[in-house]
Formats: structure tokens, sequence, C-alpha cells
């Protein structure tokens, strides 16, 4: 009973921060730091060591943390009042001291939106990684945990709950694409990197997943058409949603939806070695020096899918309904008697226009591919200048981010990177990375905007990469390591 | 080698420290969220409607056919029980009836809407009058609005019937019953409201 209650929470989580996934973006600014090895999750042509074998931090390899939204923040929405606030609020005259309140803004929140927004979470736990380089080849494998959510919605829906539909009397009202996707995956990873030549060197990852449990809609939205003399509301909702989860849903003999249950017996160890969702997924990417000091590189980073087919539910919905208000005739020109039948059938005829159809039906997911061009220029044995664009394709838009680095090495042991991204029209993200090395111990954080985590109210952009790596190729302790690090024109390794 | 460890446990006891005191959380205390939270749309949406001729809603026995309507009116109830239903909702201060009527016969109209504590007891508050309605009128709005305060829906709770009490006038030229017994009327009754939505 414990799991189960365990399994609701993580599935209540998953829906509740997000839905189907575009986000676990790993900080731009890790791309280009050097000497780590998990710059291959960017680019798998970039293995950040030059010879020797790595292993991480067994249970705690790496752990990634991110949250991002369209250019809005929490704080758009909910945030301390004040001498503004006050002034425009219309119940600023009741005498509340607002200014020590946190009060619910929607027209700032309605003023922050784009049409189509999004707000993504994402989490990746890997807990087993390791691989070495000999030669000119590079391997390495991975076991990572994955989760990622997403909810979107157009900025009409929260003018709906704003202002109400009485604006849009004799008109049409559409909500836009509303929907939320969440997915958990098991992800297993086999690196391969060539050194091709002295100045190209190529990459890809072969990934087989396991999903857990996902969530997913598909075109939900509604309309209505109201006439101006408010005689009709004409309702019109459209969508499906695909689950699956151990849930149990108990149908009314008109199949609308009584409960939701966790499926009897089900224990977290059923939850963990769920294989029957079978995925998988590619990573390709190659790094080219067109001169002595400069690197083009490219990758593009989780092309895969994943078929759903345990415990899998599809509700799909195409509902009408001319809501008219109740007819004070009974049908044969005689007029009621009572609202209360009346209005209860109404009640029902209308709960039944909009029940979704069940179905158990497989379903597919894309993972969220993303798409990098970087380039990269040594200034001087210590310093080297980047550039970098990611793409994303997020609810049928193309998002794009734009980060410039400057990647320092002090000493043997330190290694520095500062950055500055533009992503999601947002101009404030200030990044850092640093890898710290003694002798095989390394570990290492990057995260594309440093000020995010300390005010995570008014976050766009919330990344953080952290890892923990064993590294065994002679580097770190100031001493040449045996593949020569920078004297090696295909190194990416600092130490 | 010593030095480096040092420099590891301070590098991640800083950054520890740094996220874990400097992270700004207030925010999200939602417990300072200032009551009632303003949001207040306003809500539209149809209420009631019918078509009825005037021969289902004149009183029994009907007027002879010949008899002339007279300068008072001839008087068409239509009185509905609410028994088991509520009207009303403490998310909403006022209400607003938004009333359209197509008069489909020969003599002018108006109603009154009223409630009442039995089918014929006496009316428990307002009564809201409509005005005259133009023979052969499509779509009249009736203006000004019903508003409904929270007085008004109290007495509407209280109620347990609702009352539309419609009446005919004579225009210009007499009218016998007879002419306009099978002519009929249609009206549209919705509401907006603002909704707020704390109180719900």
């Amino acid at each position: 009973m414990k799991t189960g209650k365990w399994l609701f929470i993580l599935l209540s989580l998953m829906i509740i921060l997000g839905g189907s996934g575009n986000l676990f973006a790993q900080p731009n600014t890790l791309y280009f730091m050097k000497g780590i090895p998990q710059t291959k999750d960017l680019n798998p042509a970039r293995p950040g060591i030059s010879g020797g074998f790595y292993f991480s931090m067994p249970l705690f390899s790496k752990l990634d943390l991110a949250a991002n939204t369209n250019n809005w923040a929490y704080n758009d929405l909910i945030h301390w009042g004040g001498n503004n606030a006050l002034s425009n609020n219309p119940l600023s005259n009741t005498g509340w001291s607002r200014a020590d309140s946190l009060f619910i803004d929607l027209d700032k929140f309605i003023g922050s939106l784009g049409n189509k927004n999004f707000v993504y979470e994402s989490a990746a736990l890997t807990v087993l990684e390791g691989g070495y380089k000999k030669g000119k080849n590079f391997f390495a494998v991975s076991l990572t945990e994955r989760e990622f959510t997403e909810v979107f919605f157009n900025k009409n829906l929260v003018t709906l709950i704003k202002y109400g539909n009485y604006r849009d009397a004799g008109k049409t009202y559409y909500s836009g694409n509303l929907g939320i996707g969440a997915q958990h995956y098991r992800e297993f990873a086999f690196n391969y990197a060539r050194d091709v030549d002295k100045k190209l060197t190529i990459g890809g990852a072969a990934k087989i997943l396991f999903g857990m449990a996902a969530v997913q809609t598909n075109g939900m939205n509604f309309k209505t058409i109201s006439s101006a003399n408010g005689e009709s509301l004409d309702v019109t909702a459209t969508g499906r949603v695909n689950i699956s989860a151990p849930l149990v849903f108990d149908y009314s003999p008109f199949d609308e939806i009584r409960s939701v249950n966790l499926i009897p017996n089900y224990t977290i160890r059923d939850y963990l070695t769920n294989f029957k969702n079978p995925g998988i997924a590619v990573d390709l990417g190659f790094a080219y020096r067109i001169s002595k000091k400069t690197e083009l590189s490219a990758s593009i980073i989780d092309l895969g899918v994943i078929g759903w087919t345990s415990n899998v539910t599809r509700l799909t919905e195409h509902g009408h309904f001319l809501y008219q208000g109740i007819d004070l005739n009974d049908g044969t020109g005689v007029v009621i008697s009572q609202f209360y039948p009346v209005i209860n059938q109404l009640g029902e005829d209308i709960s039944r226009a909009f029940r979704p159809a069940p179905s158990q039906s497989n379903f597919a997911t894309l993972l969220p591919a993303k798409i990098y061009f970087g380039i990269d220029h040594e200034l001087n044995d210590n310093v080297n200048v980047s550039g970098l664009t990611r793409i994303r394709i997020i609810n049928n838009t193309v998002r794009t981010s734009l980060t410039a680095s400057a990647n320092a090495l002090l000493g043997d042991v330190l290694s520095l990177s500062a950055s500055y991204s533009i992503m999601e029209s947002t101009y404030d993200n200030l990044g850092l990375g640093i890898g710290i090395r003694a002798g095989v111990f390394q570990i290492y954080t990057a995260a594309d905007n440093l000020f995010s985590p300390f005010y995570p109210s008014k976050a766009r952009n919330m990344n953080l990469r952290i890892g923990i790596n064993f590294i065994f190729d002679g580097g770190g302790s100031n001493k040449s390591n045996k593949s020569g690090s920078r004297l090696n024109p295909n190194c990416h390794c600092p130490y | 080698m010593k030095l480096v460890r040092h420099s590891i446990s301070v590098f991640v006891f800083l950054l520890a420290s740094i996220i874990l005191f400097s992270c700004h959380l207030e925010d999200f205390n939602l417990n300072k969220l200032a009551v009632p939270v303003d949001i207040v749309p306003e809500v539209y949406a149809p209420l009631a409607y019918g078509t009825f001729t005037v021969a289902n809603l004149v009183p029994l026995p009907a007027p002879a056919n010949s008899t002339l309507i007279p300068s008072s009116g001839i008087e068409l109830p239509l009185v509905v029980s609410k028994s088991g239903t509520s009207f009303s909702s403490a998310a909403i201060d006022s209400v607003y009836l938004i009333t359209h009527f197509s008069n489909n016969t020969p003599c002018e109209m108006e109603f009154e809407l009223s409630f009442l504590s039995s089918a014929n007891g006496p009316s428990i508050g307002k009564i809201f009058p409509s005005g005259k309605i133009p023979a052969n009128t499509k779509d009249f709005a009736v203006v000004p609005f019903f508003g409904l305060d929270r007085t008004d829906q109290d007495d509407l709770q209280k109620a347990t019937f609702i009352k539309l009490d419609f009446r005919l006038f004579p225009s210009a030229t007499p009218t016998t019953y007879g002419v306009v017994k099978s002519t009929s009327f249609a009206f549209n009754i919705s509401f907006h409201a603002p909704v707020s939505l704390h109180k719900l």
C-alpha cells in the first residue's frame, strides 16, 4: 500500500509539474567545458578525455535539473504587493496592507505571456556511467533515469479565467491548444566516438529506452460560440489523452469515468522492472577543426521514440453541446411545472455530451530532440571562446537559444567557464561552469543562469548539472598526461 | 594534494550553502496570499427559454373568442416550482438577467418577474417589470437588464416558485381573444454575473 501511495505521488508529481517533455536540456555552458567526459551528452564527438578510462560515482554519476518557460515567471503571476499594486488593484480601497501580502496578478501574467505558452521541468539521474578511450576510439556506457514534464496552454485560456466569457458574447472563443505530458523512462546509452583524422572526430550514441509511465495529450482544445442575444452557447471540445500508468479506470454504463485507482497489488518493484514500453534513440555528432585553433561542431541529441504498450488507456473527446438553458416547455407545448427534473436532465445531457471515449490503444512518444551547432576558438593555452546554438522544437514551435562562453583553465585542476545566453527571449542568463580535479577525482557543475536558483520565483530558465567522475588518464596532478592533453588537437581535456 | 582536497571540500560546502541559504523561497509562501483573490470573471450563459401561444397560458376558463382584450390587459401567468434547485451562489454578488423577446401577437405585451413563497402566494422582494413590448416585434431586448443584488438573490433563495407574469394589451384597434389566442410569443433569458472565484 505504501508502494501504491508512492506511485500515486510520483505520477501526480509528473502530471502536476508538466507534460510531454521537451526539456531536460543540459546547460549549454557544459558543451565547451573541457576535461569533462560528459560533454559527450551534448555532442558524442566531444568526449572530454583523451586517453585512459573513467567511471562516475555509482548511484550519483550526474544529476541534471532544469525548468523553463517561454519568458514568463512565477513572479509574473504571484508577487508581493506594493504601491503600484495598491493603485492598480480594484480592491485597494479595502485598506489592506498589500505590500506584505502576495497576490495573484493576472493582468501582469497575461502581459508576460505569448500566444502559446509552456512550462517545463525535468530531472535526470545517471546511476552508472563509465568509458574509456584508447587510440582513436572512445567507448562509454551509462544508465540514466529520466523524467520530464510539460504543460502548455494558450493565452486565451488565461484571459477566459481573468475576464470570463461575457466579453465574448456574440463572438467565437477558441481556447487554443492546451495540454500536459509527462514521461518517466530508463535509458541505457552506448557511446562511441572516433578520431577519423587530426581534424575530424565523429561520434554517436545508441540508446535503449524503457518507459515507466507517460501521460500525453494531443490536440486538446475547446471552442464556444455565443449568440449576441444570449439564446445559445455552442460548445465544442476535442482532444485525446494517452496514458501509460498502473491505473485502473472505473466507468459508468455511459462510459463516464467514475474513479481512477492504482492497479491492486502493483508494487514499486513492478513499476521499476517494467520493460514492456521499449524505445530507441540516437545521438549523432561531429567536431571538425577548421584551423589549428578553431573547431566547428554539431550534434543532434535524443532523436528517438518510445512505444507504450503496458497499462495503456486512451481517452478521446469529441464533445459538442448546444446549450440554450432551461426549456420552459416540456416539448409538447405544455409549460413545465418545476425546474428540478429539467435541470437534472440538462446536467446529464451536458455530462454525456463531453464524456471522453475510453479505449486501450498503444501509442508512441517522441523524445525531445535537440540540435547543437558550436564554434570554439582557442585564444591562448589557457582561454578559449565559444559560441553555441541550441534548437529545440516545443509544442510545434522552434525554440532557439544562443550561448557565448569563455572557457579558462587555471592550473591543471580548475576549469572555469563563464557564459551568456539568450534563451526564450530572456537576456539575463549569465552562466558558470566549474570543474575541479584532484588526482583521479573530479567534480563539476554547470548552470546557464547563475542567479535563477537564488530567485526561483523570477526565473525563466533554470538548469543545473552536477557530477562526479573518477578519471584514470594520468592527468590532474600538474604532470603532463599520457595523451598530451592540449597538445593533442582532438583532446578536449584541459588536464 | 591536501590543499586540493580542502579546496574541493570548501567548494562543495560553499555551493551547497549558497544554494540553501540564498534561495528566496518566501515568494512561494502561499499562506501570505492576499484574500480575497481578486479574480472575478464575468460569466455569461443562457438561463431559460420558451415559446408559448396565448392559449397555452391563459387562465381557465378561457375568455370567449369574441371577448375584447380589456385595456387593463389579459394576464398570462407562468409559474414554475424551484423546489430542489438553487439559483444562488455565494460567489455571485450580483446577477444581470438579459431578456430578448419576440412578440408575434398583434397586441402590446409586458411581463414581470417575481419570486413567490407559494404557487398562489405573495411575491417575495422586488418585482422586475419589463416595460412595454410592441406588437409584432422580433428579438426585442428588455432594458434595463434585471439586476439582482445579494438581497434579491436571498429572496430568490427563499422563494419556492418563480413567476413570469405576461400581460397582453390591446393595440390601437380593438382586438378579440379569438384573434390572439393562437398567436405566440417567445423569449430567452440569459445572465451575466461577476463570479468571485475565491468564493466558489
